[in-house]
């Protein structure tokens, strides 16, 4: 079992957010979780990486049930977690901030600063400057760099296209869809944005209060109707 | 030339006092946001533990060098059975270390009475136009140089800083990052409270050793970190001592210690008048711009 989340709850105190969610993510597959403002995207992403205690449920991640262990250990497993807000360390340096990917996957052979410099160039040309200086679209690529750096075995992204020019997200869509093409990785996104999910995803998870309501393929999620409807907009 | 001689030598006492005084205390605030009320006592227990060393045979040196152990391993239990409890409780972690100190003294007081046997002055004193000099009194500030320039390296130049910077400004991501923050909070609680230890032991010599010893250091001690600002801990540090050892210098020579440390308190109130979120992120805000 690479990846599973087994009616998994958690919340905020005695508010529940996230009321049963079962998900399975086959190794090398792009899974995305569509849903708009406020139905838990984000709730959730901070329960996989441990930010948030499930209140129940499990999380299996290489056969190994999760749920129990520190953020930290999850991530020297081999998550790697790309925060909405992207989550820069303002004061240390672009460099600095790249470096402490390291600490993702401590089982990773290799460090791969050079594939990250030829997604990015950007960040090479700006490596002594304090990453709270950066442009919003550099503190993406910068994030995401950071998280690759990591060598990760699960990539989990939230809403990398949030506030960001078209070009860039476009510009960040085409690395994450080699990535996963070329290198295999396997990446768990949510997002709210379908032109961007459709992009990267031959299909999608629909999200709605808490819970996965729909898988939609591909073709269908090019009907406004079904989209409106699962998503219920 | 005596003049400007004597002048430097108050200037560079003062500012070493104020440094090493208030360096443990900086990277406490700074890394966990912890004040830490009982900063005089384990200053306290830093000249103690050397006290008690040297007269049990230890050459000062290596006194010293054991009392900083101690006193880092002191602050990790210290972290680990309280201090983690109280992280992001800005008014309860004040009154639990103002607690500690409590405990510490009154402990103290107890066990070894009113006061222990003080030790002499290492290294004797050396003349300049007529005037005698404590060498260990310039020694002291080439000591607080060299530990500023260790921290500094620690803290910008290795791995564990870069880890220990980066839980500074975000620790979620810091976790995210494969940093075990616990850990490291309670390793820097055990650096702070060494040096804290190294301050305590290094002017051990230099007074009368009692359980309130502490109680000499804490207003500079606060006074250097309110003036210091909480962005760059060793430049900040750095910049808050010089500033207010030239200014106790100048007013001591002229006008002696008291009229020294009441410059000292206004210049102070003058820097958190004019820079409230104190020097450093002054410097910090103009570099930025
Ligand atoms: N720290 C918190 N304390 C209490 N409630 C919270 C907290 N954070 C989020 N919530 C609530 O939980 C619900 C889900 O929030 P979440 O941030 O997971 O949504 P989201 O799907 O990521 O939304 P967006 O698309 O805007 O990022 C919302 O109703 C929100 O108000
Ligand atoms: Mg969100």
């Amino acid at each position: 079992m690479f990846f599973k989340l087994e009616n998994l709850y958690s919340g905020y105190g005695h508010v529940p957010v996230i009321c049963g969610i079962d998900l399975e993510v086959v190794r090398g597959e792009v899974a995305i979780i569509l849903g708009r403002n406020g139905v838990g995207k984000t709730t959730l992403m901070k329960t996989i990486i441990g930010l948030l205690p499930r209140t129940s449920g499990e999380i299996i991640f290489n056969d190994l049930p999760i749920s129990d262990l520190p953020v930290y250990s999850r991530a020297c497993l081999g998550l790697a977690y790309v925060p909405q807000g992207r989550g820069i360390f303002p004061d240390l340096t672009v460099e600095e901030n790249l470096r402490m990917g390291e600490g993702i996957n401590i089982a990773a052979k290799t460090r791969p600063y050079t594939e990250v410099f030829t997604y990015f160039p950007r960040l090479k040309e700006r490596l002594r400057q304090k990453g709270g200086t950066l442009s919003g679209g550099e503190q993406q690529m910068l994030a995401l760099g950071r998280a690759l750096i990591g060598d990760p075995r699960l990539l989990l992204l939230d809403e990398p296209s949030e506030g960001i020019q078209p070009n860039i997200v476009g510009e960040i869509g085409a690395v994450l869809a080699h990535l996963n093409e070329e290198k295999n990785l396997t990446i768990l996104l949510v997002e709210q944005n379908i032109e961007y999910a459709l992009s990267i995803s031959r299909s999608c998870h629909m999200m709605n209060k808490g819970k996965i309501v729909a898988r939609v393929a591909h073709d269908e999620l090019h009907n406004v109707e079904t989209i409106k409807k699962y998503l219920a907009i | 030339m005596s003049t400007v001689f004597s002048v430097s030598y108050i200037f560079a006492d003062s500012a070493a006092f104020l440094l090493l005084s208030a360096l443990g205390l900086i990277i406490i605030l700074g890394m966990m946001g912890i004040t830490n009320m009982a900063h005089g006592e384990f200053m306290m227990l830093g000249a103690y533990t050397t006290a008690i060393a040297t007269h049990a045979g230890l050459p000062f040196g290596l006194s010293v060098l054991s009392s900083m152990l101690t006193m880092g391993a002191f602050g990790i239990i210290i972290e680990m059975l309280v201090i983690r409890r109280f992280y992001g409780n800005l008014l309860q972690s004040l009154v639990v270390t103002w607690g500690l100190s409590l405990v510490i003294s009154q402990g103290m007081l107890i066990i070894l009475g009113p006061s222990i046997p003080s030790l002499p002055m290492p290294m004797g004193g050396f003349s300049v136009g007529g005037k005698v000099y404590a060498a260990y009194r310039v020694f002291l500030p080439v000591i607080s140089i060299l530990v500023v320039a260790a921290m500094g390296l620690l803290l910008f130049k290795t791995r564990f800083g870069m880890k220990a910077r980066a839980t500074m400004q975000n620790p979620e991501i810091a976790q995210v990052m494969g940093v075990n923050t616990k850990a490291m909070y309670m390793f820097t609680f055990g650096l702070g409270s060494a040096l804290t230890g190294l301050a305590g032991a290094l002017y051990a010599p230099t007074t009368v050793l009692g359980p309130l010893y502490g109680a000499n250091f804490l207003a500079p001690a606060f006074v250097t970190v309110v003036v210091s600002g909480g962005t760059n801990i060793i430049v900040g540090a750095l910049m808050a001592a010089g500033i207010l050892g030239l200014v106790d210098g100048i007013f001591n020579y002229w006008f002696g210690a008291v009229i020294g440390r009441l410059a000292l308190l206004t210049a102070t109130m003058f820097v958190i008048r004019f820079f409230p979120s104190g020097l450093s992120r002054w410097l910090a805000n103009r570099r930025s711009v």
